[in-house]
């Protein structure tokens, strides 16, 4: 069996078909094809440095699109480039719909973590004071019982850290209330949302003492058509108040799989209310060839080991050849990284140094007949 | 003159979790047509018994008896294998075939959310020999109702839509992103359906 050293790849760039997190923690993480798309999400967060103006992006196009790895990718690539002041989320939307805004709303809490949100709250504390920080909460989500709890959760009493640890996942005793002086738990879809509001609120600041921007992704939004109607609305409400509590420097991003080149169809789906509220609308649409060619060079020129300007170990006609059989059926980069693998590793195993045609066909005849 | 429906137990479960009003969906479909099952499906309705379902003495008129040849003649005479899976729809199905031609009554219906035993299952190509009845889902079951019954509003037919669409998905055990868009596509199609119901109905 060949190496991919000797096909003079430091890896196989076909390998992941879905996002690979330790691949983004470089410092350079990859970007394949999709131009476009790319240009869009960057002038998306170029803009957020510069501006206060709340985004609402739908991303929508064919499964395996490239919608999960833009988040990856956007998420890392900003850490990467000093771009401190984003506080940057992704969360998956919730498989149930029975309990839908809480699982949404502790997805939220886990990943920004418990730590970090205490530790944004006591710089907040120390820099504006108080009074200040109870106003710039309370202003937004109008809850004096919820901003004083929010407040609460930078507190240096060890206690009371305990305490407000678990009181955000509404996990405290009547006399644990008591002690920290708070007259309510977090109960209802309303309450949490005004948590996360409050809480987001804290990462922006005020604009003047550590300014920053609230970014949300929500993956495979698609799944609320699992959700009964009456769930529905409530998850659906649940947003919307979040997006009404937000107004400003706040982006989020909404991943919609369809496979039909259909708007109205997620207008169906997520309901008006949430998709007036939409900013703007990202397509991914299944690559052209010319794009797909692209995405392939970029792929491999990111694995060589030398670049050589072209798609070795792959020759040109081999690459038209394989995107015309994934063509079959769609052109996306996970389709196109299922059936490149599988010709990478077919050369590999029989000690091809070059993939051209005749090695395809070969690798061709040999999957059809496994097929069958 | 009221439709016959044969209703299999997947309908009947999925229209049975729907509420409306002080009943459920299925309710109101007996007020509107008139209901009747095999034996079969007697038999796993009560497997699946719920409070709010009708009664094993109100289900027994309901249960239908083949006149003109027995279950097992019928399954022989249409090839429908001898396999216990799908009895429930095979015998609904021999039933309606047995009405028809025993009494020539129209306006019959076959009503079943396995779409795999109709479209590639157990009365596949069957299903489509014999022209005298319609194939309905519980997603039809609400068009028609819309159609019928000024109580139900467009909304609330919409939402009875996502919730027979969401019953169905979760009686399929796939769970794949080819379902979802399935899912996603059958709810679009029918909202289209319902759009183009309310523009006849209010002109």
């Amino acid at each position: 069996m060949i190496t991919l050293q000797k096909l003079q790849l430091k890896d196989n760039p076909f390998k992941y078909i879905t996002p690979e997190p330790k691949t983004f923690k470089v410092e350079n993480p990859l970007w394949a094809g999709l131009d476009d798309i790319k240009r869009k999400i960057t002038e998306i967060y170029s803009d957020l440095e510069t501006t206060d103006a709340m985004n609402i992006i739908l991303n929508w196009g064919p499964y395996g699109g490239g919608k999960t790895y833009a988040a990856y990718y956007f998420i890392y690539h900003s850490k990467a480039n000093a771009q401190q002041n984003f506080i940057q989320i992704y969360v998956r939307s919730p498989k149930e719909g029975s309990s839908a805004t809480n699982n949404l709303y502790r997805s939220i809490i886990d990943y920004l973590s418990f730590s970090q949100i205490k530790e944004r709250i006591s710089t907040l504390l120390e820099k504006v004071g108080g009074d200040e920080l109870f106003k710039l909460i309370n202003d937004k989500i109008n809850s004096e019982d919820f901003a004083t709890a929010i407040m609460l959760i930078g507190s240096n009493d060890k206690e009371v850290e305990t305490i407000m640890h678990r009181y955000l996942y509404s996990n405290v005793t009547k006399t644990e209330l008591k002690k920290v002086g708070l007259a309510r738990t977090i109960d209802s879809e309303i309450d949490r949302i005004k948590i996360l509001s409050g809480i987001f609120h804290c990462f922006i600041g005020d604009s003047v003492e550590l300014p920053g921007r609230v970014i949300l992704w929500i993956d495979e939004v698609e799944d609320l058509i699992y959700y009964s109607s009456k769930h529905y609305k409530i998850f659906s409400q649940a947003l919307r108040d979040l997006v009404d509590t937000m107004n400003e420097n706040f982006c989020m991003f909404l991943n919609f799989t369809l496979s039909e080149p259909e708007q109205d169809t997620i207008e169906l789906v997520l309901g008006s209310a949430l998709w007036t509220r939409i900013t703007n609308k990202i397509r991914f649409s299944d690559l052209d060839k010319e794009g797909a060619k692209k995405y392939v060079k970029d792929l491999i020129k990111y694995y060589q080991i030398e670049d050589t300007g072209d798609y070795g170990p792959f020759s040109e006609s081999a690459v038209d050849r394989l995107l015309e059989i994934v063509e079959t059926t769609e052109l996306t980069p996970r389709e196109i990284n299922k059936i490149f693998n599988n010709v990478l590793l077919h050369a590999q195993r029989n000690d091809f140094e070059h993939i051209n045609n005749p090695v395809v066909e070969e690798w061709r005849s040999q999957f059809e007949q496994e097929e069958s | 003159m009221k439709f016959t429906c044969f209703i299999d137990t997947s309908s009947y479960i999925n229209l049975n979790k729907c509420e409306y009003s002080t009943g459920t969906l299925l309710h109101l479909l007996y007020e509107e047509v008139t209901i009747r099952f095999s034996s079969e499906v007697n038999q796993e309705i009560a497997n699946h018994y719920d409070v709010r379902m009708p009664d094993e003495l109100k289900r027994s008129s309901q249960i239908y008896r083949t006149t003109r040849n027995n279950i097992s003649k019928y399954r022989e005479l249409l090839e429908l294998n001898e396999s216990e899976n799908d009895l429930g729809e095979k015998d609904n199905f021999i039933s309606i075939i047995d009405l028809f031609f025993d009494r020539k009554i129209i306006g019959l219906v076959f009503l079943t959310d396995d779409m795999k035993a109709i479209e590639r299952g157990c009365l596949y190509p069957q299903i489509k020999a014999f022209p005298f009845y319609r194939v309905w889902n519980s997603l039809d079951v609400i068009l028609f109702l819309f159609i019928i019954k000024r109580s139900i509003s467009k909304d609330f037919a919409l939402d009875f839509l996502r919730d027979i669409n969401r019953n169905m998905a979760t009686d399929d055990e796939r769970m794949d992103p080819h379902k979802t868009q399935e899912r996603i596509n059958k709810f679009r199609d029918y909202a289209r359906y319902l759009e183009l119901i309310s523009l006849v109905k209010n002109n």
